[in-house]
């Protein structure tokens, strides 16, 4: 059942539909707002957030975008307003803590040295270059849904990701 | 054959990266890149950033992150639920009580309506002749004759009853005359 159906059902009082949209998109949806926010309790308190409006304004969602960009728009505006209201971003991750396994230690040094450098530099990106490039990477969205999550157009969209990789590529160097 | 010049060559390998090109751009570029080795660098570094970033998947917080997610936002959902179900019934009861409301002061409105136009004076037509006798004056009809007309008088002057009626003719027989009573 796809998203445009499952809402038609909660319109139609199957509040079963708006669980499922729930587990379909919680996941993602959280690991983005983490990826803005860098603190993994917060993000499942933002993400929890969004859910809650989304259910509030669904009666009045009129479809003219999916369900997914409108949804990350209602949780970029609760990532600006809770970072509005925050202090400077955390240093300490949670996530970043955790080792795979499975990795050889040192490569996990060296991956985690190359990560956390390419973390530095997003974070000195314009936020709209940063968030294009997150959309368009984790969320696979096409420019089209990036505009409509972060206002513009398709082509400034465009033009956002190549600066971000431009200048990533310039902060970074080689990252062999 | 057309030539790429350094300058669009960035974005063009950042576009092959990102969404693909078609096999005519695909093929200059490839050209391009082969004859000039300050190109191909900057674009090995474009693919080890894009690698890099695609591989910032953060570790899955586990099972136990995400029960506590499913179950708080469910009890979340169903608080707003109740409240929104609760809302919805408050305001089913108070246009239930204002619809009652407006019934009851229509009803007793139109009984006040009744009341006053049965006011001290009669009823509504005598009313309404008393108020175009306030704007018009009376009519030819209502002005009272000169006593000399007394067959006009006779028939406006209708008495109250047949009491009156006697006394009317009891007056003429003793005058001889025409008399007011």
């Amino acid at each position: 059942m796809d998203d445009a159906d499952l809402i038609k059902d909660f319109r139609k009082g199957r509040t079963e539909a708006f669980s499922e949209l729930v587990q379909k998109y919680s996941k993602p949806l959280t690991m983005t707002i983490f990826r803005m926010i860098r603190d993994v309790e917060e993000s499942k308190d933002i993400s929890q957030t969004v859910f809650l409006k989304a259910y509030e304004g669904l009666p009045g969602f009129t479809m003219a975008s999916s369900f997914k960009t409108w949804l990350y728009k209602i949780a970029l505006n609760t990532v600006r307003d809770y970072l509005r209201k925050r202090k400077p971003i955390h240093s300490t991750d949670a996530l970043e803590t955790l080792v795979d396994p499975a990795e050889p230690t040192w490569d996990s040094l060296d991956k985690k040295r190359n990560l956390s450098r390419m973390r530095e530099a997003m974070e000195t990106l314009p936020p709209k270059q940063r968030l294009t490039l997150q959309l368009r990477v984790y969320e696979d969205m096409d420019y089209e849904e990036i505009a409509r999550v972060l206002g513009g157009t398709a082509g400034g969209a465009r033009v956002n990701f190549f600066q971000a990789a431009k200048a990533l590529r310039e902060k970074l160097g080689a990252m062999q | 054959m057309k030539k790429l010049d350094c300058n669009d060559v960035e974005r063009i390998m950042v576009t092959d990266l990102d969404e693909g090109l078609d096999l005519d751009s695909k093929e200059l570029l490839e050209a391009h890149l082969q004859a000039c080795p300050p190109c191909m660098r900057i674009r090995e570094e474009f693919q080890s950033l894009f690698s890099a970033v695609a591989a910032d998947v953060p570790p899955d917080p586990g099972e136990l992150f995400w029960r506590r997610y499913d179950s708080t936002l469910a009890s979340a959902l169903h608080k707003k639920r109740h409240a929104a179900r609760w809302r919805d019934s408050r305001w089913k009861a108070a246009g239930v009580l204002l619809a009652a409301v407006i019934a009851f002061v229509a009803v007793f409105s139109v009984y006040d309506v009744r009341k006053v136009t049965r006011a001290p004076g009669g009823d509504t037509s005598e009313l309404v002749f008393q108020e175009l006798n306030n704007l018009y004056g009376p009519s030819p009809e209502e002005v009272v004759p000169a006593l000399s007309d007394s067959t006009m008088l006779a028939e406006i002057r209708i008495p109250q009853g047949d009491d009156a009626m006697m006394d009317w003719f009891d007056a003429e027989d003793e005058s001889g005359q025409f008399w007011l009573l």
